[in-house]
């Protein structure tokens, strides 16, 4: 919409400015947001007598402008700190200017200017052409949120023949799933840590991790194909619906404990005594191993930066340290696999240009999508049941967009079941007790 | 029953599409940005003091807020020399009878009423005191 007015005036004309909306209004337009050439600007009345309106026009930058709309910034400041020249203009009833002068905002007498606490303040109007706007900042400051708390990780191939192959995404992929395994491990041993003495029973401890894993999953918040560089970040702003406060400060601060403990390029011989004593060896070895096996590759340079500014550190663990930190076996544990389902967030920026695509839906590592479990006497004694005989029964877990089918045959029985859920343990425990039931299994009463 | 026109209604519906909106349905309580003491130049639309609002809807109508709070948050992003024009708020209970009323521009909480032909402001929009 045009600014029309009989424009009889050789100083200055506002009639190219293209209106966009008037941000205040009182009886008249206060407050007006106009455009030009892709420029901002505000027409601001200051001051009207006797049938004359003094305005000041002056150009505003988006962000501020938006600052603005979003309540961060004063009209007072914007006026009082804007870096372009600032026009007061005299306009007379029929709209045309009669007087207009280059004014400093600074100079400018105080009666001309808002309030000093001049927050818009106000609720726009559901119809309001600025509320897409905010969602499209609202978009860029999460992820720029994001990426500011993330870590970033690269992988440099050492030699040229990686560079480029599907091979190289495979095997990148394996190590990011090293280092997620890692990072993984090191959440549950140290929330096991920092909770074991307040809640105590090791089914609740388990559980409270378990529903504290959404929160703390890690996202993909940046990736740049080819030298792989991804930046894994945990999302601090949905913090608020963790109720209890001793979680919710864990969850804000467990990657930054992450970063720090086990990231560190340098681990000194205090870091160790540290180490050691926090987290026991089991733990240790499942949170440092990944890393280890990723950081003897030879055909990869592992580097770690911990926040987007700084630079990228390779990544190593000194033999001394690491055989203090991961003292080698002494005999084969058996133990069996620890299965998790394991979903990743991918939050990319459109306009960003990567050279590959990431498809939200398809993890870019490598899951284990198919495999088997073995269900023995323990699952059933978990739920209640008493088994007079040993049994080991094996189970085919398939996954599949959040599917979990179970499969399996025991003595000449077929049993199945599928879930929707991202609940393994659960569904395992569903499973056992589909099978206890087809057996007849005796359920003792806790 | 004669139904009775709106002020100035021969130059608003002269406009394409003003009134914009329909009337807000119901009784309402609206606080107006007034001088003081109160008269009738506190409600003299702004599209008869300046040619250039002619074609402008709005503002052959009279701004109003939802509440005093918005009303004072908005007058705050006015030059002191404007609040200088604004410093008292008056309230009014419009119903439909009285005119057409509803919600225009960016804030949710901005109304502005056509009152009719015999609706009398200055009678009708009461000062309320400093600390309501």
């Amino acid at each position: 919409m045009k600014m029309s007015s009989k424009n009889f005036n050789r100083i200055f004309s506002i009639d190219d400015f293209i209106k966009i909306e008037d941000i205040i209004f009182l009886d008249r337009p206060i407050l007006t947001h106009l455009t030009k050439n892709d420029r901002d600007y505000f027409k601001y009345l200051v001051d009207s007598e006797n049938e004359y309106d003094l305005f000041l026009l002056f150009e505003i930058d988006n962000d501020i402008l938006i600052k603005y709309l979003l309540n961060k910034i004063t009209l007072y400041s914007i006026i009082t700190t804007n870096k372009y020249f600032c026009l007061l203009l005299k306009e007379d009833t029929f709209g045309s200017i009669l007087e207009a002068s280059i004014v400093n905002p600074l100079s400018l007498d105080i009666d001309y200017l808002p309030s000093y606490d001049s927050y818009l303040n106000i609720e726009f109007a559901d119809s309001s052409s600025y509320r897409r706007l905010f969602s499209e900042y609202n978009k860029g400051l999460y992820l720029r949120e994001l990426r500011n708390n993330a870590f970033y990780l690269k992988f440099e191939p050492t030699s040229p023949k990686y560079s480029d192959s599907i091979g190289f995404v495979d095997l990148s992929a394996k190590l990011l799933n090293n280092v997620v395994s890692s990072y993984r491990n090191f959440t549950r041993a140290d929330f096991n840590v920092q909770f074991r003495e307040r809640i105590g029973d090791q089914g609740k401890l388990n559980k409270t991790f378990s529903e504290l894993s959404n929160h703390i999953d890690p996202r993909i918040v940046f990736a740049a194909y080819g030298s792989f560089e991804i930046g894994i970040a945990v999302d601090t702003v949905m913090k608020s619906d963790i109720e209890d406060r001793f979680l919710r400060s864990w969850a804000l601060e467990v990657v930054d404990k992450y970063k720090s403990i086990v990231l560190d390029s340098n681990i000194d011989d205090e870091d160790v005594e540290r180490i050691i004593s926090e987290y026991n060896d089991d733990d240790r070895r499942k949170i440092f191993e990944p890393l280890i096996s990723i950081v003897d590759n030879s055909n990869f340079n592992f580097k770690v930066k911990d926040n987007i500014k700084s630079n990228y550190k390779k990544y190593t663990i000194k033999k001394e340290i690491r055989d203090k930190i991961v003292p080698k076996l002494n005999k084969e544990i058996q133990s069996d696999k620890e299965l998790e389902l394991v979903n990743f967030t991918v939050v990319v920026d459109k306009n960003e240009k990567i050279k590959k695509k990431i498809n939200p839906n398809k993890s870019i590592f490598t899951p284990v999508g198919n495999t088997t479990y073995n269900i023995t006497n323990e699952n059933f004694e978990k739920q209640g049941f008493y088994l007079e005989d040993t049994i080991i029964i094996q189970v085919q877990i398939e996954t599949q967009d959040n599917r979990i089918k179970l499969s399996s045959e025991y003595k000449n029985q077929k049993f199945s079941s599928e879930t929707y859920s991202d609940d393994l343990s659960m569904a395992i425990n569903s499973f056992v007790l589909i099978i206890a039931k087809a057996l007849n299994l005796n359920q003792i009463n806790r | 029953m004669e139904t009775l026109k709106l002020k100035n209604e021969e130059r608003i519906i002269a406009l394409e599409n003003c009134p914009s909106k329909a009337n807000l349905d119901g009784v309402l309580t609206l606080y107006r940005c007034v001088a003081s003491p109160i008269n009738e130049d506190s409600f003299i639309p702004h599209s008869l003091l300046f040619t250039k609002f002619i074609n402008e809807c709005n503002a052959w109508g009279l701004s109003l807020f939802l509440d005093v709070k918005s009303a004072r948050l908005q007058l705050k992003n006015l030059t002191k020399k404007m609040q200088g024009k604004y410093l008292a708020i008056a309230k009014c209970c419009i119903s439909n009878s009285d005119g057409i009323k509803y919600q225009s521009g960016q804030n949710k909480f901005h109304y502005t009423f056509f009152p009719k032909e015999n609706f009398d402001c200055v009678a009708n929009f009461i000062l309320i005191d400093e600390d309501e």
